[in-house]
């Protein structure tokens, strides 16, 4: 979610609050007696709005999956989320004294409320320029899920060119043997080296760098990975072939750039999305662990 | 023909399905949001599995609690409810806590003041709060606080010390001029002028070592040097354990500063010094002497005694030993007569020069012994606070009793100013850069003069 004006009340609102939490923990912390407390009635009171907050912002959660309740709408709820998320990490270092708490669990709760913390703002921050960067740099972009079948088409489709050009090397091959006149050296092109080792030589390329290349996850190293090399590749493959069949290699060509970005649309995902794997199962934890930690605070 | 994508073939290469599937991420995220809770799940089982709560606890106990640290239960009383807070009574039952003041009109609970599971910290550091949430706007049960009633901090609204204030002065009853003992003209046990310093006569209580200017001289009992400052009270005794043995100078004692160079000698004829006790002690000793001494020199009953002139001024003499002026000459019909003039004599010069010297009202007009004038010479000023004079030795002593090498008066009260040791000591300590300023450096909450022992309800599994 992109945070624009249309935050301005829960932005004015949150810093509202924050400033209230903040002007009334300087009181309580150069008077109270025995120092900030989390078991204080003011240390209590903190950690009760903070742990509000949380459950608020883990809602989110909850009003994803059951979209059709009518709770609100979910853009109010995200808003709800950021803000609330953002606002309930000072309110739970004012619990606790902006310690990390020396205590096992405190200290749990502490790392994983920072972990929750640093992953939401990471998220949203990158929420803000992801989205338009892999617009602008992905216009091959896809779904997600489906970059393997997508791949696996463009294996498929790479398959059909080759055969293609070999179709078009044996054509020209026959034409040879029926004592044709050779086609002149033209410009950007050499003569054609017109005999059956033309076909071995692309098929080659295509079985030992292209479909690999196609089917890898992992490119980085590939001779095709990288756009210059591929590009000189595929020129010194032309070569071989009659000018007329060139198109098809720069379709093969144009098969290698769609790969390159799906692959840099799979880097660019993991990386906004990545934060989730994180922000999400600590939000668990941290809910779970707050809960006991309070009923055993409150006990002790 | 040139590869061509539309948006049509474009989308025809996904799987209209492909939803209903998780994808990888959705895969991990489902199977670490259930990971990650079951874990921690899993720890706290574990850690109830093995009986250890510690996982619970906000910190470690504090060093002196911390045998205590696999044992909650011991301070962590559950009551008919759910909690299991820590009441007084489970302090009290292995401390007491005596109270700070009988009119105090408000009690805090133990935990309120000591805070537990902190870490490392002795726990008699209490924060400022815990004093000032009373002496800030101070009330007793009997009216008007004899003290200050507005203290926020050592920084803010302390009182200056009560011996400094207005009107007080050194209540000490032995006159003694700092400023003529550091002169370094000053005469020394020989006769030879000496620089006396600071530590020729005050010492931490913790020192051993011959003092410079004592006598190495069997005295009575209450003159023997004493090794440690009286510590009159519990409550000193107390603080004086916990700061340290240092923490206060050593009493001043005649045989310990003063004997060598102010001897009692009395007579040429006696080589021992009068001791330096209560004027019947002294007149005893004075009387045996010559007893003795007549009884083994019979002969010396024929010398004339000599005696001062009563008109004559004492501050002119040095010692009647060696007359510069007139003299009366008297002798003696008997031994006994003899003891009494020469005793008399004796001990008019005793009282009237030696001992005047130093102590107060010491005249004798009459006959008879003179009364005693009692030796104040104070060792603690600071009747609600404690010092540490060996958490100071790395200062110099003027650098805190600046007006010592000037002060010619017995009544100078040459203590260092609250400003002076605000100088250092600030209330955020060590955070401020700064010496300890807090309430406890200074001052004890429980008057430990009330502590009762304790009888201890803990055992030890037999091994």
């Amino acid at each position: 979610m992109i945070i624009d004006r249309t935050h301005r009340a829960w932005f004015i609102g949150s810093l509202f609050v924050l400033a209230l939490g903040g002007l009334l923990y300087i009181p309580y912390a150069v008077f109270s007696v025995a120092g900030v407390s989390g078991g204080s009635a003011v240390g209590l009171t903190y950690a009760g709005v903070g742990s509000a907050m949380m459950i608020f912002a883990g809602l989110l959660g909850a009003r994803k999956k059951y979209r059709i309740w009518r709770i609100g709408r979910a853009t109010w709820w995200m808003r709800g989320h950021l803000w609330l998320g953002f606002l309930g990490f000072p309110f739970i270092l004012f619990h606790a004294g902006f310690h990390l708490g020396n205590g096992a669990l405190t200290r749990v709760l502490m790392l994983l409320f920072l972990v929750v913390f640093i992953s939401g703002i990471v998220g949203a921050v990158l929420q803000h320029f992801m989205p338009k960067l892999m617009t602008e740099r992905l216009p091959m972009e896809t779904v997600f899920d489906q970059i393997d079948r997508v791949l696996g088409q463009l294996v498929t489709e790479a398959q059909q060119i080759v055969s293609e050009i070999n179709k078009g090397v044996e054509h020209e091959l026959e034409r040879v043997e029926d004592n044709e006149p050779a086609p002149k050296r033209s410009k950007g092109g050499v003569a054609v080296l017109a005999d059956e080792r033309v076909s071995t030589k692309i098929t080659a390329f295509f079985q030992s760098q292209m479909k690999p290349f196609l089917l890898s996850r992992h490119t980085r190293g590939r001779l095709l990975a990288d756009p210059v090399r591929a590009s000189a590749a595929f020129q010194q493959m032309k070569v071989f072939v009659p000018r007329m069949l060139w198109p098809k290699f720069e379709d093969l060509e144009n098969i290698c750039e769609e790969k390159r970005e799906l692959e840099r649309q799979r880097r660019l995902h993991k990386i906004l999305h990545g934060w989730l794997l994180f922000h999400i199962p600590a939000s668990y934890a941290l809910l779970l662990l707050g809960a006991i930690h309070a009923v055993m605070a409150l006990r002790y | 023909m040139p590869r061509v994508r539309t948006t049509k073939s474009l989308a025809k290469r996904i799987d209209l399905q492909y939803f209903t599937r998780r994808d990888t991420f959705r895969r991990w995220r489902l199977w670490l949001s259930v990971a990650v809770p079951v874990v921690a799940l899993g720890w706290l089982a574990y850690a109830s599995v093995s009986r250890d709560q510690n996982i619970y606890t906000r910190g470690p106990l504090s060093p002196a609690h911390a045998v205590l640290t696999t044992n909650c239960a011991l301070c962590h009383i559950r009551t008919a409810d759910y909690q299991a807070s820590v009441p007084d009574k489970a302090c009290l039952a292995c401390h007491d806590g005596p109270l700070h003041n009988a009119q105090q009109t408000f009690t805090p609970t133990c935990s309120s003041c000591h805070v537990e599971h902190t870490g490392k910290v002795r726990l008699a550091e209490v924060s400022d709060s815990a004093c000032t949430q009373c002496h800030s706007s101070l009330k007793t049960t009997n009216g008007a606080p004899t003290i200050n009633a507005h203290i926020s901090s050592f920084d803010k609204r302390h009182p200056e010390f009560a011996a400094l204030r207005a009107e007080q002065s050194d209540p000490g009853t032995i006159k003694l001029n700092h400023y003529k003992h550091l002169l370094p003209t000053t005469r020394g046990p020989n006769g030879l002028p000496v620089q006396m310093v600071c530590g020729d006569c005050h010492r931490p209580t913790n020192i051993d070592g011959v003092w410079p200017y004592s006598v190495a001289v069997i005295q009575p009992a209450s003159q023997q040097p004493m090794p440690v400052a009286a510590t009159d009270t519990q409550q000193r005794k107390r603080r004086s354990i916990e700061a340290g043995a240092g923490a206060y100078m050593a009493s001043i004692k005649y045989v310990n500063q003063c004997a060598a160079c102010h001897p009692l000698q009395f007579d040429s004829l006696i080589a021992e010094p009068a001791p330096h006790d209560k004027p019947e002690v002294v007149h005893a000793f004075i009387v045996k002497k010559y007893t003795e001494y007549i009884d083994a020199h019979p002969e010396v009953r024929r010398t004339p005694v000599l005696a001062i002139d009563d008109g004559m001024p004492l501050g002119l003499t040095l010692s009647v030993l060696r007359p510069t002026g007139p003299i009366v000459q008297m002798l003696a019909n008997s031994p006994v007569d003899w003891v009494q003039q020469r005793t008399a004599e004796a001990e008019r010069l005793l009282w009237n020069k030696n001992c005047k010297l130093c102590h107060l009202s010491t005249d004798h007009p009459g006959p008879g012994l003179p009364q005693s004038v009692k030796a104040i010479i104070p060792s603690r000023w600071f009747p609600r606070a404690e010092f540490d004079h060996q958490a100071h030795v790395m200062l110099t002593c003027v650098a805190c009793h600046v007006t010592i090498p000037n002060s010619q008066k017995t009544s100078d009260t040459n203590l260092p100013g609250i400003a002076l040791c605000r100088q250092c000591h600030k209330t955020a300590g060590a955070s401020r850069q700064a010496a300890e300023g807090r309430c406890f450096e200074c001052h004890s909450y429980h008057d430990w003069r009330k502590e009762q022992r304790v009888n201890g309800i803990m055992n030890i599994s037999q091994p």
